[in-house]
């Protein structure tokens, strides 16, 4: 058994297997273009080896030729893929260089075929036989050189030029691994193949050509590179399984509940935590449909709308949602979503995380209850302040209608009872029922406990309140109280019972601040002005002494008092409400004696003339 | 009932107008001839009023108050009867309205004719006296 027949061979399998390999792994990753082109140089080596082979086993002159053309034919598109394989897959070669190399090799090949008989001998003188260790035999030509043969050997000398370049600067821009592998190989199979082809066409050596051999270069420099791909790979997918690991903790640990949920095929992925922050069961499909179902009924219509919001304004999702739970129990959750788009921006998947914060909201309810509480309380402490002027402007109409009353039954008792003096008794008295109900419904409205209700609201009614309040107290302390005349037309976004208690607040420290100047000169003023577009600026001023400078800061702190009875908390108070209005309050000293408190207030978009 | 034919002139001051409309009925009712006044100082301006028999004044008024104006007419020598009525039943006014010898302290929801008793009273003694 001749052994050349069966080491040829080998070589070829080994070019074949390598290549087909990448060929497998270009077809689902990339660089693609670059393993197919590899896969065309292995296989053009594979089709040399053959050629090789063949050419060893020849028997007459006449087999040669042929044999010659094969080989060439395989060198070709070797040299032409092997080429474009660099120029791909190094990205770094000179364009003129790569497409030169091409240009001998085909004109070469052109030659081969026209005039023939081959481009590397005009002819054949001899075919000898050699024989080498192991008594194995093969041919070795003899023959005149085809002076056209050196075109391969410029296009070799090119595509040395060309690989080494390209190599240089792949080097130079940090790729220096697959430089000195990938380059270093093919630079290595190109010196060896075309010095040792030639030194075997020049009759130099006699030895088989051995082109197929030193392809192998390449392909252990290319197995080497795919090795250390692949342990590239394991060692990536043993961090990105580290990395799940560690997601997993860190959610478990924060109680996250993470989810996904693919937009074009609706369905959600959901951990088991997120599962039962929802309360659906671990193995039933979800979609968006059982996700909405899972909330309360009030929030389904306003997360389809953020969730059509965050596709369009290319933001990020948050928002907060209710789960009922049994026994009228609400669960909060939080959620916040990111959203992943195909490169013309559609929406592909959203995910996010979801974390319960019922207990967060739970206190924050019961801060909202005990803020409320204590605005309630303020508001009847000041009822109770004002209770002896109130009872005052109750008893004026009360007193009128009684003695309305005794007037009718002694002008009945009259022989001609003069009726025209009747009805206007009996119109009075209604008149002065109104006014009493009135008294009664503005205690009514302060006395009860309620939330800040924002809505469009009349400055002049606030201030209407107001008078009708305090009027009487005023008068029983001799303070001249002016409540100015607003028109109608200029409107707050606003609660009228709190502002009512801001105002009121303000005023009856403004009546206190007078209490000691001489009874013509106690006065306080209240009046609302237009501050630009969107604000209105109310306004309490007093004729009393002021406000300490360093004091002026502080007076809308909680505890903060400089009378004997005040509790310090009704400026507070009024900075709460007035701040929950998303207005703003403060003191200062007036020019010409006394002090001021200013707040602000949004301006009520109807009704609002330009 | 009364002791001569001359009708009773009683002055209301009272800054509520209904309030004052009210009283005024009350005592034309009882046959008396009420003239009504909005303030202590429109009452001293009205230099043509007839004699009164008696005052019925508010305490609780704007500008000067009822017990001002009775000092003020006490220092004048004026010896008019004069009933109080407040709003406010504070023991203080109280005290000091019945010291200074008024003839009568009512608030404004007492009974009326306690009132037109106390009035009657007061007119029959001046006008008797």
């Amino acid at each position: 058994m001749n052994w050349i027949s069966i080491v040829w061979p080998m070589v070829a399998a080994a070019c074949l297997t390598l290549g087909l390999i990448n060929l497998a792994i270009g077809l689902t990753t990339p660089p693609r273009a670059a393993r197919f082109l590899f896969f065309l140089s292995a296989v053009s080596a594979a089709a040399f080896c053959g050629a090789e082979l063949a050419l060893m086993r020849a028997d007459t002159v006449d087999d040669i030729w042929p044999l010659l053309h094969w080989a060439n034919v395989a060198v070709a598109g070797l040299v032409v893929s092997l080429t474009a394989f660099i120029w791909v897959f190094f990205g770094t070669g000179n364009r003129w260089l790569a497409l030169s190399v091409p240009v001998f090799f085909v004109a070469a090949l052109v030659l081969d075929f026209f005039p023939g008989p081959s481009v590397i001998y005009r002819e054949i003188t001899e075919l000898r036989t050699v024989q080498t260790f192991g008594g194995a035999t093969f041919r070795v030509i003899s023959g005149v050189l085809n002076p056209w043969n050196a075109l391969a050997y410029v296009g070799a000398l090119l595509f040395i030029a060309f690989v080494l370049d390209a190599s240089v600067r792949l080097w130079r821009r940090g790729g220096r691994r697959r430089a000195a592998i990938v380059g270093g190989s093919v630079i290595f199979f190109l010196v060896v193949g075309s010095v040792h082809s030639g030194l075997v066409e020049a009759g130099v050596v006699r030895t088989p050509y051995l082109i197929s051999w030193s392809y192998l270069a390449i392909l252990l420099a290319m197995g080497y590179k795919l090795t250390l791909d692949v342990f590239a790979a394991v060692k990536l997918s043993e961090q990105v399984e580290e990395g799940q690991r560690r997601m997993d903790l860190a959610s478990a640990a924060a109680s996250l509940g993470m989810w996904t949920w693919d937009a074009l095929r609706d369905e959600i992925w959901a951990t088991a935590r997120a599962r039962s922050l929802l309360g659906v069961a671990d193995s039933a499909p979800l979609n968006l449909a059982r996700f909405m179902s899972a909330l309360h009924p009030a929030d389904r219509d306003a997360l389809r709308q953020s969730i059509d919001g965050t596709f369009d304004a290319h933001t990020d999702y948050q928002g907060e949602l209710r789960v009922p739970l049994s026994e009228g129990q609400t669960r909060w959750i939080a959620a916040r979503g990111q959203i992943d788009r195909d490169p013309a921006g559609k929406p592909l998947l959203m995910h996010g995380v979801m974390l319960d914060i019922s207990a967060r909201r739970q206190s924050e309810l019961e801060l909202q209850g005990l803020r409320a509480q204590i605005t309630h309380t303020d508001r009847v402490s000041m009822m109770g302040q004002l209770a002896s002027a109130l009872a005052h402007e109750l008893n004026q109409p009360l007193g009128a209608i009684l003695r309305n009353a005794e007037a009718a039954e002694l002008f009945l008792q009259h022989e001609s009872p003069d009726l025209d003096e009747l009805r206007a008794i009996l119109a009075d008295i209604r008149k002065d029922d109104q006014r009493a109900n009135a008294v009664i419904d503005r205690l009514r409205m302060l006395l009860k406990r309620r939330s800040i209700e924002v809505r469009a609201l009349a400055v002049s009614d606030v201030l209407g309140d107001v008078a009708g309040l305090m009027r009487a107290d005023a008068a029983a302390r001799r303070v001249k109280l002016e409540i100015e005349a607003v028109p109608t037309r200029l409107k707050v976004m606003g609660d009228r019972v709190h502002l009512v208690q801001v105002l009121l607040n303000l005023v009856l420290n403004a009546m206190d601040a007078v209490e000691d100047a001489p009874v013509g000169q106690r006065r306080v003023v209240a009046n609302a002005v237009r501050d630009g577009e969107r604000t209105i600026e109310m306004v309490v001023s007093d004729s009393g002494h002021g406000i300490a400078p360093e004091r002026l800061a502080l007076l809308f702190e909680p505890f903060f008092t400089t009378k004997p009875s005040g509790l310090g908390i009704g400026l507070s108070i009024s900075r709460t409400i007035i701040e929950a209005h998303g207005g703003r309050i403060w003191a200062e000293n007036n020019p010409q004696g006394g002090a001021t408190i200013r707040f602000t207030l949004p301006v009520a978009n109807e009704g609002v003339a330009p | 009932m009364q002791a001569n034919n001359s009708p009773i002139y009683v002055a209301v001051v009272d800054d509520d107008e209904t309030l004052c409309r009210s009283y005024a009925r009350l005592l034309r009712a009882a046959g008396m001839q009420p003239i009504t006044y909005g303030s202590a100082e429109a009452f001293l301006a009205d230099a043509k009023h007839p004699r009164f028999d008696c005052l019925v004044l508010d305490i609780q008024l704007t500008g000067m108050s009822g017990l001002d104006l009775q000092r003020q007419l006490a220092v004048a020598g004026e010896t008019v009867p004069i009933v109080f009525i407040t709003g406010y039943d504070e023991p203080q006014a109280r005290a000091r309205a019945l010291a200074s010898g008024c003839a009568g302290f009512f608030r404004k929801t007492d009974s009326g004719s306690d009132v037109l008793e106390v009035i009657r009273r007061v007119s029959a003694l001046s006008s008797g006296g």
